[in-house]
């Protein structure tokens, strides 16, 4: 499915611009219940633009518009035996290219196989000036001119609508098998990190239930090497498992109806001390922690800045805003490169406001 | 206003030296300001030592409230500053300016905290990028970003440049590897960028934009980054090959069949001769050399490098060397490594350019480089990081004889045009710095360029921070004709053009 709407797109923030009426810049939706809501402004349909618009498998690219969804992208990647370098958490079927950088979130394997901003080569995208910008490009090293691509990772569409995204592609490997172990939490949370230093094709490492799952992928006698080295059990059905993490479909994400928390801490941080909260699952060899709570108290706030980390509303609370998790400094700094893209506050201003 | 956010045209007052000086040892020892000539000679340019200028004043602080002070100063004073790391870079990017001062980060080389179990370390700016791997690998890990020049580059550089190195086709480039930054903003304010210990942080990737910015947005103070295991093993195979057009398809060939090697480089004939004259690296002397390297576990490899092997016979490789031991993968390295400093003993002056390209296009820009070598009467070798399309052409020329240094440049632009027309683009790793600066203005039309200008200014608002570089004004777009034309309007036609 592909359809080229970038004309209407400009139309409608020239619109814009011309009646300094906002615009709510928006995927398929399928982050809304972590964002304030943003839609009071007339909404620009980022859908509508879509379809894969080059792919090269011996280069190793492609560039699709942003509204293509994720789940045709791996399938074209997948029919060449390649896919996304990294795992892009992926909640429905519809979620698009776009909003997945807008939101900047990323997978079990970001602290081995990079976030998904490592993987972007180049944007083209629209300023409040109405302005296309083409920025990045199709190759894999571009040093000219100032990183715009990269930056737009987290915008959440308050710089501009991204109108496509040229990605670096990865080769599948060859195997999966994923290894586990019963392991006392603080146990578990060292154990990761010292088989993260080790020299083995490890790819992801999540700790649920008392038990420390790791992913390794390679060739046959790499993996062999490795399960020898490492010891464990293999488990049945991993791409069952490690898909269910990532679209959010584990039992973990589904059965439990209180809040959840995304707190994001360094990777060894030991196990956290809570007052209030219900069950927690660890992903990124210890640098999140998904967390059930009715509600976070005070202590259990001042608990996760101690140790060096911070955490946001994902579902079922009042989103945490991210300037409400930056300093003062860090807040100017976003609003001038804000202002710099959109002097008029035109794109999504309810999730703009930094200061 | 000493910066115009809508050309980039900039001016800076002139200042007096005495003054600036006595300002400056309220806060700043005697021996941090150098202001003699002959203490000055060392900063008058970088790499790309065709462009000189001996700057004003050089300060080196040791602390950081001292730099914030320096910073601080010249954003009242509207003083240009230059932030210079080892002044390895390749593109002119530490040029001095009239008028600037010239802010030294070499006393800033402490590793302040290397975590083995996080794999990570936080280090100052000016320590070097080789010194952050020798300090991990007692734990077995390393710093993966690996430039030819990393014994004497430093990481606050490497992050102003987004450097690349060898590896970095499997690695990635510095802003892959860098976790977290703390910067001084053009108004002296420390700030802290990206997650630091953490893999993720709120906002926008303001980290990203800091990578490759080149000086203009902010002063790198800090920087921590990503270990990672050294690999198990690691070896080299060459492959000699009688034609430039199989040795491309043999890159095509190995990235298609779904093996990423760590290195994967190329050099032609001329380089090849140079670089085992100069460290007999036992190079078969052939029309293409391809060096690809694969590291992992010696299982792993063994299996991928026989696949490597039959691929390469395949795309008529002969002369097929694989190293037996580290030794011998050292030396295979020795002659790719060397490359420039062999071509730099067969002529008075080399040009070496960074253009990179989408890799099918190799064969084809290949041919039109050894067109334009006749065109202009220069020879060219080449040498490559052929894996992800980077091509560093080096263009032999002879400053002394009377036009030259023009015609290499002019056959340097003419490539990097080309690498632009072929979707690729005028810098893959060197950075635009001064020597880019016209070729910018082939690559971007102007509502980037006004973006980035734009941008600048928000960040910098007297525009202080290495004025000048990276990003050209409209202005000398347009007088260069280069603008691009949008159905048949000018950009901005209010500009005068001469
Ligand atoms: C022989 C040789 C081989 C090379 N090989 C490679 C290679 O393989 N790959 C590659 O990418 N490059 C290579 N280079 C280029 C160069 O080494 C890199 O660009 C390097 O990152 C520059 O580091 P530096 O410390 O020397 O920076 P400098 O040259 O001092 O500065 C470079 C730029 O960074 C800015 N800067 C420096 N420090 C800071 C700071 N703390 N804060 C803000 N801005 C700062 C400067 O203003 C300037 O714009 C090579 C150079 C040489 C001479």
């Amino acid at each position: 499915m592909s359809t080229d709407n970038q004309i209407n797109i400009v139309e409608q923030v020239e619109q814009a611009l011309k009646t300094q009426q906002a615009v709510s810049i928006r995927g398929s939706g399928s982050h809304d219940f972590m964002l304030a809501d943003y839609l009071e402004n007339d909404v620009v349909d980022m859908t509508s633009h879509r379809g894969i618009i080059d792919y090269q498998p011996s280069e190793l690219t492609l560039k699709a518009r942003s509204g293509t969804t994720l789940k045709e992208i791996r399938e074209v990647l997948g029919n060449e035996g390649q896919r996304l370098p990294t795992d892009i958490p992926l909640y429905e079927d519809q979620a698009t290219l776009g909003g997945a950088i807008a939101i900047g979130h990323s997978g079990s394997g970001r602290p081995f196989l990079g976030a998904i901003r490592d993987h972007i080569l180049g944007v083209g995208m629209l300023n409040g000036l109405g302005e296309v910008l083409n920025c990045g490009g199709q190759v894999m090293k571009n040093v000219a001119g100032y990183d715009i691509s990269r930056l737009l990772c987290g915008s959440r569409g308050t710089l501009g609508p991204i109108l496509d995204i040229t990605l670096k592609v990865l080769p599948k490997p060859e195997h999966q098998i994923t290894l586990h172990y019963e392991l006392e939490e603080n146990t578990a949370i060292e154990t990761m990190n010292r088989m993260a230093g080790m020299p083995l094709p490890i790819t992801a490492c999540v700790f649920l239930d008392h038990r420390l799952y790791v992913r390794l992928e390679g060739n046959e006698p790499g993996l062999q090497q490795a399960e020898y080295k490492l010891g464990g059990e293999r488990l049945d059905n991993p791409d069952q498992f490690w898909q269910q993490v990532q679209q959010q479909q584990h039992p973990f994400f589904i059965e439990n109806q209180q809040p959840l928390w995304r707190t994001i801490v360094p990777t060894t941080a030991p196990k956290l001390e809570l007052e209030n909260h219900h069950e927690h699952m660890i992903d990124w060899c210890g640098g999140l922690r998904w967390i059930y709570s009715a509600e976070l108290t005070q202590s259990d706030f001042i608990h996760i800045t101690n140790v060096g980390g911070y955490v946001e509303s994902f579902r079922g609370q009042t989103p945490t805003a991210p300037s409400a998790l930056m300093t003062p400094l860090q807040n100017s700094f976003h609003q001038k490169v804000k202002t710099a893209f959109d002097p008029d506050n035109l794109f999504n201003p309810v999730l703009s406001n930094f200061l | 206003m000493a910066f115009d956010p809508s050309t980039g045209q900039f001016e800076f007052q002139n200042w007096d030296l005495e003054k600036v000086l006595s300002d400056l040892k309220t806060e700043l020892p005697a021996e941090a300001l150098l202001h003699k000539t002959a203490q000055l000679a060392p900063y008058e340019c970088d790499g790309l030592s065709a462009y000189r200028k001996i700057p004003k004043m050089v300060v080196l602080p040791e602390t950081l409230e001292q730099t914030q002070f320096i910073v601080r100063y010249c954003h009242h004073r509207q003083i240009p500053l230059i932030a210079r790391g080892a002044g390895t870079g390749l593109s002119g990017g530490v040029l001095p300016i009239e008028q600037a001062i010239v802010l030294s980060l070499a006393k800033f080389n402490h590793i302040k905290k290397l975590d083995p179990l996080q794999r990570l370390a936080v280090v100052e700016p000016g320590v070097r990028n080789l010194a952050i791997s020798e300090a991990a690998d007692p734990y077995g890990l390393y710093y993966a970003p690996d430039p030819s020049s990393q014994i004497a580059c430093t990481i606050g550089g490497n992050v102003a440049e987004n450097s690349g190195g060898v590896h970095c086709l499997k690695y990635g480039l510095t802003v892959n590897n860098i976790l977290g930054l703390k910067i001084i903003d053009s108004e002296g304010d420390l700030i802290t960028l990206g997650g630091g210990e953490c893999l993720d942080s709120p906002g926008y990737d303001l980290l990203a934009l800091m990578n490759g910015s080149e000086g203009l947005l902010g002063i790198i103070m800090e920087i921590t980054v990503r270990l990672i295991p050294k690999p198990e093993s690691a070896q080299v195979i060459l492959a000699a090959f009688d034609k430039m057009s199989d040795a491309g398809r043999a890159v095509k060939e190995i990235i298609s069949s779904g093996i990423i090697p760590a290195g994967l480089e190329m050099m032609d004939k001329l380089a090849i001769q140079a670089a085992e004259d100069f460290v007999h690296a036992d190079y078969p002397i052939a029309e293409a050399l391809l060096i690809c390297e694969l590291d992992g576990t010696q299982v792993e490899i063994d299996q991928q490098m026989s696949q490597i092997e039959s691929l390469l016979k395949n795309c008529n490789a002969h002369d097929l060397r694989l190293s037996e031991n580290e030794a011998q993968r050292a030396l295979f390295w020795a002659g790719r490594k060397a490359a420039f400093p062999a071509v730099g003993r067969i002529s008075p002056d080399y040009y070496c350019m960074d253009g990179t390209i989408p890799r099918k296009e190799l064969p084809d820009v290949l041919d039109k480089i050894a067109e334009f070598s006749r065109q202009y009467g220069l020879r060219c070798a080449n040498v490559f990081h052929a894996g992800d399309g980077n091509l560093h052409p080096l263009i032999l020329y002879d400053a002394n004889q009377e036009g030259e240094l023009e015609k290499a440049e002019q056959f340097g632009a003419d490539i990097l045009k080309l690498c632009v027309d072929k979707g690729g683009t005028i810098t893959g790793e060197h950075g635009v710095g001064v020597e880019k600066i016209d070729t910018m203005c082939h690559q971007f039309h102007s509502p980037e360029l006004v973006q980035f200008h734009t941008l600048k200014a928000q960040l910098d608002t007297n525009g202080i921070l290495n004025p000048g570089k990276a990003i050209p004004s409209l202005h000398r777009c347009a007088e260069l004709g280069a603008m691009h034309v949008h159905n048949g309007e000018l950009p901005h036609p209010e500009i005068p053009r001469f």
